[in-house]
């Protein structure tokens, strides 16, 4: 008989607890942790892995970064220009494939050229629209694009 | 379940459920309210992870490793690299060894959060889900702002981690250390000690240590049977040697020893027990390197090489055999979710659909590492 | 309101008998639809309500997008739920499928008619207000089982006969605790219950204060009405962690919005009986004998009607985001093992009160000590 009204006074005890607890968040506007988004967007850190950008004039067409990258999202074609030096003239990276795991960041031996933008907000309505194309012989107008480029390749090598 | 038997109903608890954690398809068979059996079916989540370790390089499959068990990233990352580095025989940096300490020890305590919320929305009290995953926050801006990344991280390579702390990890990383022990202490009260979830929970589902080692369950399941092993001490990688914690064991403090209430306690000692390993290290962090010198083509020596660590889940395993070449000959990932779950039917007899996903939660699987 | 009608109904006792036949009818579908119009109004704003409770307590902020301060949210909601496509499944049994929703619905709306809102406003004046609520409120299990059966899911079954046991059951101790407080007023007419309460301070003859054993029979009442709504830690048959939604799966639309509906109309009327029967009505607390236009002690009164009732709605709505779910079994427990016998006793102890006491009130007591 004890045993019955032990485990009822404990019930109760234990549920105006847990009462209590969620009862000062109800009442205390302060415990609220909410961003509003689309008014207040968070700044994210320097190291933050969003959208890949290549700078385009210093890429020496190594390939290191299409080699490295495990899902095969970068694409890169390269011709020798005129001074015996690779110049990349296709570089498309596909954003849906791509991970964002920073191997080919990583990878790139030359300083500041691959690296992530701090963008995350790139959504599309076609797949087409989600691939960076960054290559000089592009003619499509793109974010982050240098002006076009016209190289007349002495010999067409393609990598 | 080819006879059709009338007096039961076979229910599928279909890959689209909001309870089962995943894409997991069960076969039910209920006579009223009481199961007679239920029978898992995988596969739906299957991404042939390990045929793509046969045809990427041992530094490309990092990133694969992430999406084994998203929840306990940086856990599933050590264990890779720990497995290439036996193969290569790499010596760790000490500093490498404590921040790779720091980041398991962290996403352990996030990894419980989710199990932690996860499991009480099944049992219907949706706060303190929302409460975990606020916390969770504070262990992804401190994740963000090492490598970069929220959920997937690819922080722990091969030879070390890919880079340095952060400033202002350390002072950032302490404050969420002071304040995370009083919302523990706020979580039992508001749900461990409830009268109602004990309850539900209180000996429901009993793994008994023998068939715990039978179905090969590991991690805070088989601590919550009574057997106390804990790989970090039994055979110590890493720095987890020097470092002064304990072994939460279940004691059947609510019903009888190895029951749900138990497994689910497990994971709130352990929280507590990480915090304090990531106290001590933050306390013994020293100036050094952060990764070892490592080949830029790893090409490690032919053999074959298993290696496990202490995920949050339990014990995740790599058995590596390698060629000679840049690529892996065979890799195979032991996931402790797959022997977790195959002990699902037999707890299943004879409990009712309410206490089936009391166990499921329990459990705390994670199907894409099941799935692979 | 039957005052207005009659006064109408005397100044046309000239006209044809086809006029007053119109103008009855008028008067009946003109007050039906302000009522139709004020409880669906109520239970819009009751759905947002909700919402913003959870937000509160979940350390989050709820809606507040849509119009000030996202007053407007339920608005979008039954948009949106009147544009969506309406399903029947194929096998589903037509007429119970389409019928149950509607009686629902009815049935709870139905209960609003006997409700005092303050001492001029009140809709019919029926001499068994309080068994009419009760009995109407009955309606809502067969329309459940309706639903679930019609579905022709499993699932729905399933929530559908626990929907059924559970509230049934639970009438019981409803009925016990709701006489405790009924044998001393000696009537059912809502209005002469609360017209008892009046005097001492407009708070001290509330009939919860007047004697020990009404005072539990409010708890008892409180938790045994909440079983009866289908709210957590009570609501299995809706469980959507376990059962999918239970009874409501295979509704889709506004079918779906009328059950979900029913269920705030349905806390609404078990909290006005509660605060008729319990917490003195619409009597204004500490307010005396101030002389005061009869529009404004209208007002007041309304006012203070509602504020109890929305204090306890908002209990209902603080229980049911803190506890979690009870187990089928545990609920029935919980009725025949504890409520009942409390409830039974409960009784026994309040009538041996009023028999010896003559319905004397502690207060009243207390009060009559200082007389004489």
């Amino acid at each position: 008989m004890t045993e019955y009204f032990k485990k009822m006074f404990n019930a109760i005890k234990s549920i105006l607890t847990g009462m209590g607890i969620t009862i000062k968040y109800g009442v205390n506007p302060k415990t609220e942790v909410t961003q509003q988004y689309p008014e207040v967007k968070r700044e994210p850190p320097d190291r933050f892995r969003g959208k890949l950008f290549v700078d385009i004039n210093i890429c020496t067409g190594c390939t290191a970064c299409a080699r490295i990258c495990p899902v095969d999202a970068i694409t890169l074609k390269t011709v020798r220009d005129e001074n015996k030096k690779l110049r990349p003239v296709v570089f498309d990276i596909d954003n849906a494939r791509c991970i964002y795991c920073g191997l080919c960041v990583e990878a790139c031996p030359v300083e500041h050229c691959l690296y992530f933008e701090k963008k995350y907000e790139f959504s599309a309505y076609t797949k087409d629209e989600l691939i960076s194309h960054f290559g000089l012989g592009e003619l499509k107008p793109q974010e982050g694009r240098v002006e076009e480029k016209k190289l007349e390749p002495k010999k067409e090598e393609v990598k | 379940m080819v006879n059709v038997d009338e007096r039961f109903m076979e229910v599928s608890m279909g890959p689209q459920h909001p309870s089962t954690h995943g894409v997991l398809r069960l076969l039910v068979r209920t006579d009223g309210e009481v199961l007679t059996a239920a029978r898992p079916y995988i596969g739906y989540l299957h991404r042939a992870l390990e045929k793509i370790a046969e045809r990427v390089t041992y530094p490309q499959f990092t990133p694969f490793t992430d999406r084994l068990d998203y929840l306990a990233s940086m856990n599933c990352n050590l264990a890779y690299a720990m497995t290439v580095e036996k193969l290569l025989n790499i010596e760790i940096p000490r500093r490498a060894q404590i921040i790779r300490v720091i980041m398991a020890e962290l996403n352990r305590i996030s990894s419980h959060l989710i199990a932690f919320g996860s499991f009480s929305s099944d049992m219907g009290a949706f706060t303190p889900f929302l409460f975990g995953i606020r916390e969770r926050e504070f262990i992804n801006d401190l994740f963000e702002m090492t490598c970069g990344s929220r959920l997937t991280y690819n922080y722990i390579r091969i030879g070390g981690v890919s880079k340095d702390l952060p400033e202002g990890f350390i002072d950032k990383a302490k404050e969420f250390l002071d304040y995370f022990p009083g919302k523990l202490k706020e979580y039992n009260e508001l749900l461990s000690y409830n009268a109602i979830f004990i309850k539900r929970l209180a000996n429901i589902a009993v793994i008994t240590p023998e068939d715990a080692l039978d179905y090969g369950v590991t991690g805070p399941n088989l601590r919550a049977s009574g057997i106390k092993w804990d790989l970090r001490r039994e055979e110590p990688y890493l720095i987890y040697n020097e470092l002064d914690f304990d072994i939460p064991i279940g004691r059947g403090e609510m019903g009888t020893v190895g029951d749900a209430w138990d497994r689910y306690m497990m994971r709130i000692y352990e929280m507590e027990q990480s915090t304090k390993i990531v106290k001590q290290c933050l306390d013994m962090l020293a100036p050094g390197d952060y990764t070892a010198k490592v080949p830029k083509v790893l090409k490690p020596p032919a053999g074959e090489v298993y290696v496990r660590a202490e995920n949050p889940r339990g014990e995740l395993g790599f058995y590596l055999i390698s060629d000679g070449s840049t690529k892996p000959y065979r890799l195979k990932i032991r996931a402790p979710s797959f022997a977790n779950l195959s002990i699902l039917p037999k707890l299943a007899k004879g409990v009712m659909i309410a206490d089936l996903i009391a166990i499921i939660g329990s459990l705390d699987i994670i199907l894409p590492e099941i799935d692979r | 309101m039957t005052e207005l009608i009659n006064e109408i109904i005397t100044r046309l006792a000239n006209a044809a008998p086809i006029i007053r036949l119109l103008v009855v009818i008028a008067i009946i579908i003109v007050s039906s639809v302000i009522v139709l119009a004020v409880a669906l109004l109520y239970e819009g704003l009751a759905t947002y309500a909700e919402r913003k409770v959870a937000g509160d307590i979940q350390a989050r902020i709820g809606p507040n997008r849509v119009g000030p301060y996202g007053l407007l949210q339920f608005v979008a909601d039954g948009v949106k739920l009147l544009l969506k496509e309406d399903i029947i499944p194929f096998y589903a049994d037509k007429w119970l499928f389409i019928i149950a929703p509607y009686i629902v619905f009815t049935a709870s709306f139905a209960a609003f008619v006997p409700l005092s809102y303050s001492e001029h406003i009140y809709i019919a004046n029926l001499n068994v207000g309080v068994l009419y609520i009760l009995a109407i409120s009955s309606v809502v299990s067969m329309a459940i089982l309706m639903g679930a059966w019609g579905s022709n899911n499993k699932w729905s079954l399933f929530g559908g006969m626990r929907a059924v046991a559970q509230i049934v059951s639970y009438e019981i101790p409803t009925v016990l605790s709701l006489l405790a407080a009924i044998i001393i007023p000696a009537s059912l007419n809502m209005r002469d219950i609360i017209a008892y309460q009046s005097g001492g301070l407009g708070i001290f003859r509330w009939l919860i204060f007047n004697n020990p054993f009404t005072f539990f029979a409010f708890f008892i009442y409180f938790i045994a009405s909440i079983a009866e709504v289908n709210r957590t830690p009570f609501d299995i048959p809706e469980a959507e962690s376990e059962i999918v939604a239970g009874y409501h799966t295979e509704y889709t639309g506004m079918r779906f919005a009328f059950f979900f509906m029913a269920e705030y109309g349905d806390m609404f009327v078990v909290s006005a009986l509660a605060t008729t029967l319990f917490l003195g009505g619409w009597q204004i607390p500490f307010i005396g004998n101030i002389v005061m236009p009869i529009w404004l002690k209208d007002i007041l009164e309304v006012a203070v009607f509602f504020g109890k009732v929305f204090l306890l709605i908002y209990i209902m709505m603080w229980i049911r985001w803190t506890l979690p779910r009870l187990r089928v079994d545990q609920l029935m427990e919980l009725c025949w093992k504890y409520l009942t016998p409390f409830a039974f006793f409960n009784l026994i102890g309040a009538s041996v009160w009023v028999l010896l006491l003559h319905g004397k009130g502690v207060y009243d007591i207390i009060t009559g000590l200082f007389v004489h």
